[in-house]
């Protein structure tokens, strides 16, 4: 049989690849999934490792327990060979190009306790000497022998004192590869021990988290570990292991939300694979009515049913490994692609040079790719069975009764049905306090059920739909429009099963972009609340330059400069310490989108964490003061205060601190314009003595918020696209294989005065409607899915109701317009077959 | 029908080669019951279609028998039942009453997988589109049979195979596909292949009915050879009285019965025999093919 399966695989070459292409896209995906996430776990992993070099040992202690005492006694264990600490002590080092915050570490005892390497010169020996990464080398514009500012910003036990700076010149002796600063997120130095032991001084740190430590050569590292565990037993807080163990455990509190992320795409994969399933079933179940006289000819002479089913089966294995590997091989290109792309952008990157490759990343793929083929050419493999070898008596090809599946479409209703009665009842539940994990969940589960009911019902949906398009359509006239309109429901069970690997897609894209348009609509509204302050500048004494500079900037439209202070508030439940900023009335509320209109000037003006309500609020020092009326004002920076000059001058205010509140204009780009009041600022400041203004507010926060909401939505859309792009193959290869059944009809047709442009025109508005039907379907699953989804989520925290339901027409025109265009590229191929046909086939036998 | 069949030395009989596991034939009829010599046997066998008004008799209680090594040609108009009775005597489909033997083999109570081993082993089909499997070559088509049953090319079936292919003017034709084949030869490979397994019968449906009258001719003259030859048993459908005088008996179907009995034909008394049923159907109109029940003017002919 082996022979003749491959003989019938060879014939429909054409169709087996389009399916194949399907198969390969989804697995294609799974792979370049696993490769992407392993290598964000193995670059973590080699981040991890960097951070603390290449040590036998390492002892950790989350409570900061470790002494300079019990380095000592571990450096005094048999076996040991050297003990290094991690002192991390942040300072800031500042040139006038700028300034950078680093961590900084004593030079390695023992090389492989190092986590910098030396490029150039040598490492600190003596106070005053440090060595730093080159890229902040370069940054800060110094080079070998320079000296540079090292600032310590000492912060006092007491709250409301001001921090002390000190500043010291060090000289740089050393350049260092730039380390990852694991962690931290800050570049790492070194600088020598007898300085850092006065820093940690000043600091007040004397205790440390982290000692690493290399065993001699030849030693039992576990006997040493029983040892050093002996020696550091002081609290339950300590640990000692391996350093390849804390590398790892490092490396996975880092990727734990990798795996979140790889579960989330794998699901979108297994959405692209579905998809790619309902396609391998339908392209199977037109092959085998394709082959039925061949197949009653083979029951004739002799094949059993178990033969048959066992052909096709084979078939599908052999199409389901083959496809699986080349989406596998394509994934693994893709992710190759991007590793090069990464190291050829960004020097120095610990990502690996080739893609990470473990077994997971080839079985699961082409598992899922194998059993996914081969589940789904099931059941045109019991189709192929019920040919009868009477088929093969008959002089006219006889067409493969499908088993009437009246109840089918009926069940789907039902579910269909049910699913949305349960989304509705998830919506109804989510408004009672406390129940929102379980209406989630009953939510998901009605969206599931009602899916698969209504791919189930699609046969008493898809082909109405596609008569009522067709006749629209065909009432515009021409004989290519009205042909394509018949053609198009000739085959409902096709056009359906076509459709529907479409709708699937499209429901779920639609879906995605119909809920974050409404997670945006209502992010924006609460952000307008929350970041009433575009941009804020803070500092000491903000220079005139500073100021000029920033309001010069492009897209500002407003500045306003306010004193700030420290103060002690007391409120009706409680006491703190609060920023307090002096304002006029008048022009506040050109940079403060939330101020009160109406602001009596003897009120003071709080924000929500300080009240909850308006109410009175005492400022000054604790018992002794003044009580004011405090009005409520959601925007303001967190624990703030705001009052007029009238009462500043009551509470005899003083500080040096400034901000500098600016609004930008609403055309201008927040970014651009955060970055440009950026430059505005340290252009003007660098290389004075003044510590750096510090640059933040709302603008950037809230387009930080709705870019990384955009960014998610174009990712997941994106993922998503990949099953539409495989119900697309789905449409061309129905396409092509209603051009092969109507070889001669198409002849005729050509015979009789069809142009080859008419042909070419009848094909693709056929392609169109099919695209059509199943994306209009799509869309209006995906908004119910999206409105749902959107109300489920988001009415219980902010009380959206079913009245603001917006439909996102950018959206769903662009869906509508890929759906159509689609539809035209999807019937280029199959129609370049069609023309070539000549028109006298038509009067030839077959 | 006066003629022995002649049996070459070569061929085994049919009945030694019944495959185990196929159940043994009934007690009623085993021998001496004298068409137990048949090749296969129809007894009572009835076909009907829809129920009720609607109820339509494609065969209404048709005994009949064909003898071992004998061409038989099976003769009627259309909707006459020679296509039904043809399909039932062959295992391809399931007769309403009555009872099919192949040999000592009982059809009717076969499930589907025995009735493909049977059919794999015992029947060979000859049919009027040829059906071949274009992918194949002519040799490959011949040994469709042996790669189903998953069994080896022997020295005896390459014997066998050699002697057929040289007997049916193949032997240049071997490597070639079916579109590279003209009708005839088409129909010759088909042949071959239906008689591969030295099957107890090969039934043949109009398998000139694609054919010009040349190459029709020649197929014909080909059963007859595998026939007089070979050994074999052939039954075969047709409605063309030329056709039928090549076969050594006619049997002739109207309205879903047998009809008439013609030894050795010629294609003048056969047309007598088709011309005078036609003139009975018409004359009565109660035995119209869709419900003849009464009708059937000449007795049904148990043969021998």
């Amino acid at each position: 049989m082996w022979r003749l399966t491959w003989a019938q695989m060879r014939r429909n070459v054409g169709k087996l690849i389009a399916v194949g292409i399907a198969i390969a896209l989804g697995t294609g995906f799974i792979t370049a999934t696993f490769v992407t996430t392993n290598a964000v776990e193995d670059t973590a992993l080699a981040a991890a490792r960097s951070s603390v070099g290449d040590p036998d040992l390492v002892v950790s202690s989350s409570a900061y327990a470790l002494e300079d005492s019990d380095r000592d006694a571990l450096a005094a264990i048999d076996g040991v060979a050297a003990v290094q600490v991690a002192a991390n002590v942040f300072r800031e080092i500042a040139t006038p190009q700028g300034q950078e915050v680093l961590v900084l570490n004593a030079p390695a005892t023992d090389p492989r306790l190092g986590t910098t390497t030396l490029l150039e010169g040598r490492e600190p020996e003596a106070a005053g000497e440090i060595a730093l990464p080159t890229s902040t080398a370069d940054r800060l514009g110094v080079a070998l022998g320079d000296s540079v500012d090292l600032v310590s910003t000492v912060y006092s036990d007491d709250a409301s004192a001001e921090p002390t700076r000190t500043v010291e010149q060090v000289t740089l002796v050393g350049l260092l590869s730039d380390g990852t600063g694991f962690g931290f997120g800050l570049p790492s130095a070194l600088a020598a021990p007898a300085d850092l032991e006065g820093w940690r001084a000043d600091d007040g740190n004397s205790t440390y988290s982290l000692l690493t430590l290399t065993t001699d050569d030849g030693a039992d590292v576990a006997a040493v570990g029983d040892a050093v565990t002996a020696a550091v037993a002081s609290t339950d807080s300590t640990t000692v292991i391996t350093g390849e163990q804390y590398a790892r455990d490092v490396a996975a509190s880092f990727t734990d939300g990798i795996q979140i992320f790889r579960a989330l795409i794998l699901a979108f994969a297994a959405v692209a694979m579905a998809v790619a399933g309902i396609v391998i079933a339908n392209t199977f179940t037109v092959l085998v009515a394709q082959r039925t006289r061949t197949l009653a000819l083979l029951r004739c002479v002799g094949a059993t049913k178990t033969q048959i089913r066992r052909s096709v089966r084979l078939e599908a294995l052999v199409l389901g490994v083959v496809a699986s590997v080349a989406g596998i091989l394509i994934g693994l290109g893709l992710g190759q692609l991007a590793l090069s792309i990464i190291h050829a952008r960004v020097e120095g990157v610990p990502a690996p040079t080739t893609v990470p490759v473990d077994l997971a990343t080839i079985l699961v793929p082409l598992l899922s790719g194998v059993v996914v083929t081969v589940v789904a050419a099931g059941g045109a493999a019991r189709l192929a069975t019920s040919v009868a070898p009477l088929a093969a008596m008959r002089p006219v090809d006889a067409v493969v009764s499908e088993r009437s599946r009246r109840l089918r479409p009926i069940l789907g209703w039902i579910l269909t049905g049910g699913g949305l009665a349960l989304m509705v009842g998830a919506l109804v539940m989510s408004r009672v306090e406390g129940t929102f994990e379980v209406a989630l969940a009953v939510g998901v589960l009605g969206g599931l059920i009602s899916i698969v009911g209504v791919v189930m019902a699609a046969i008493t949906i898809v082909p109405a739909l596609a008569g009522l398009l067709g006749r629209g359509v065909a009432r515009l006239g021409g004989a290519p429009l009205t042909l394509a309109a018949t053609n198009s429901v000739r085959n409902p069970r096709r056009t359906t099963s076509t459709a529907t690997a479409l709708i699937v897609g499209v429901a779920l894209v639609t879906m995605m972009s119909t809920g974050a348009a409404m997670a945006r609509e209502q992010l924006e509204s609460e952000l307008d609340a929350q970041f009433a302050i575009d941009v804020a500048v803070g500092g000491e004494n903000l220079s005139p330059a500073t100021i000029d500079a920033i309001t010069a900037v492009d897209g500002v439209q407003d500045t306003v400069l306010l004193r700030t202070a420290q103060i002690d508030v007391e409120t009706a439940s409680f006491a703190t310490t609060a920023t307090v900023y002096v304002a006029d009335p008048a022009t506040i509320g050109s940079v403060l989108a939330t101020a009160p209109a109406d602001w009596d000037p003897s009120t003071v003006l709080a924000d929500g964490y300080l009240i909850s309500q308006d109410g009175p609020v005492t400022l000054g020092t604790v018992g002794e003061g003044e009580e004011f009326d405090g009005v409520l004002v959601e925007g303001l920076p967190d624990y703030s205060i705001m009052v007029t000059e009238q009462v500043a001058d009551e509470l005899e205010l003083v500080g040096s601190q400034e901000s500098l509140w600016i609004a930008l204009a609403d055309d201008a780009d927040p970014v651009d314009a955060a970055d440009a009041i950026r430059d505005a600022v340290s252009d003007t400041t660098a290389g004075t003595d003044a510590a750096a203004p510090q640059v933040g507010g709302g603008a950037i926060e809230k387009a930080g918020f709705t870019q990384v909401l955009d960014t998610l939505l174009a990712v997941v859309v994106g993922l998503l696209g990949v099953a539409v792009v495989i119900a697309l193959i789905g449409v061309a290869n129905t396409l092509s294989l209603s051009v092969v059944e109507r070889r001669r009809e198409n002849a005729l047709l050509r015979a009789l005065g069809l142009t080859r442009r008419q042909l070419r025109a009848t094909l693709a508005v056929e392609g169109v409607l099919l695209a059509a039907v199943g994306a209009i379907v799509g869309l209006v699953l995906g908004l119910v899915y999206g409105w749902i989804g959107g109300l489920l989520l988001l009415g219980p925290t902010t009380g959206m109701t079913v009245g603001s339901l917006s439909v996102p027409w950018n959206a769903v025109l662009a869906v509508l317009a890929v759906a159509v265009a689609a539809g035209v590229l999807a019937s280029v191929l199959p129609a370049r077959g069609a023309v070539r046909v000549p028109p006298v086939a038509a009067l030839a036998a077959e | 029908m006066s003629q022995t069949p002649p049996v070459p030395s070569t061929v085994p009989t049919p009945t030694t080669r019944t495959p185990a596991g196929v159940p043994g034939p009934p007690p009623a009829s085993s021998h001496p019951d004298p068409a137990a010599a048949a090749a296969v046997r129809g007894v009572g066998l009835r076909k009907t279609y829809g129920r009720g008004d609607a109820q339509v008799h494609a065969l209404d209680g048709v005994d009949v028998a064909f003898g071992r090594g004998q061409f038989t040609a099976i003769m009627g108009a259309s909707g006459s039942g020679k296509s039904t009775l043809l399909h039932l005597l062959a295992g391809l489909d399931s007769a309403t009453a009555g009872q099919v033997h192949l040999g000592d083999t009982e059809l009717t109570s076969l499930d589907d997988n025995a009735l493909t081993e049977l059919r794999r082993k015992r029947v060979g089909f000859v049919f009027q589109s040829f059906n071949l499997l274009p992918m194949f070559t002519a040799e490959q088509n011949i040994l469709l049979p042996l790669e189903l049953a998953g069994s080896k090319v022997t020295p005896d079936v390459r014997a066998w195979f050699d002697r057929l292919v040289t007997t049916l003017g193949l032997r240049d034709r071997l490597t070639h596909r079916p579109s590279e084949l003209s009708g005839g030869q088409q129909q010759r490979v088909a042949i071959a292949r239906a008689l591969l397994t030295r099957p107890d019968v090969v039934f043949a449906d109009e398998p000139t009915g694609n054919l010009d009258s040349r190459s029709g001719a020649e197929v014909l003259e080909f059963l007859r050879t595998s026939v007089r030859e070979l050994g074999q048993t052939v039954v075969m459908v047709t409605h063309d009285a030329q056709a039928a005088a090549y076969a050594d008996r006619a049997v002739l179907v109207a309205d879903g019965r047998i009809a008439g009995d013609v030894a050795d034909p010629t294609p003048e008394v056969v047309q007598a025999e088709l011309d005078r049923l036609r003139t009975a159907s018409l004359a009565s109109p109660a035995s119209t093919p869709a419900r003849g029940v009464a009708a059937g003017s000449t007795p049904a002919v148990e043969a021998r």
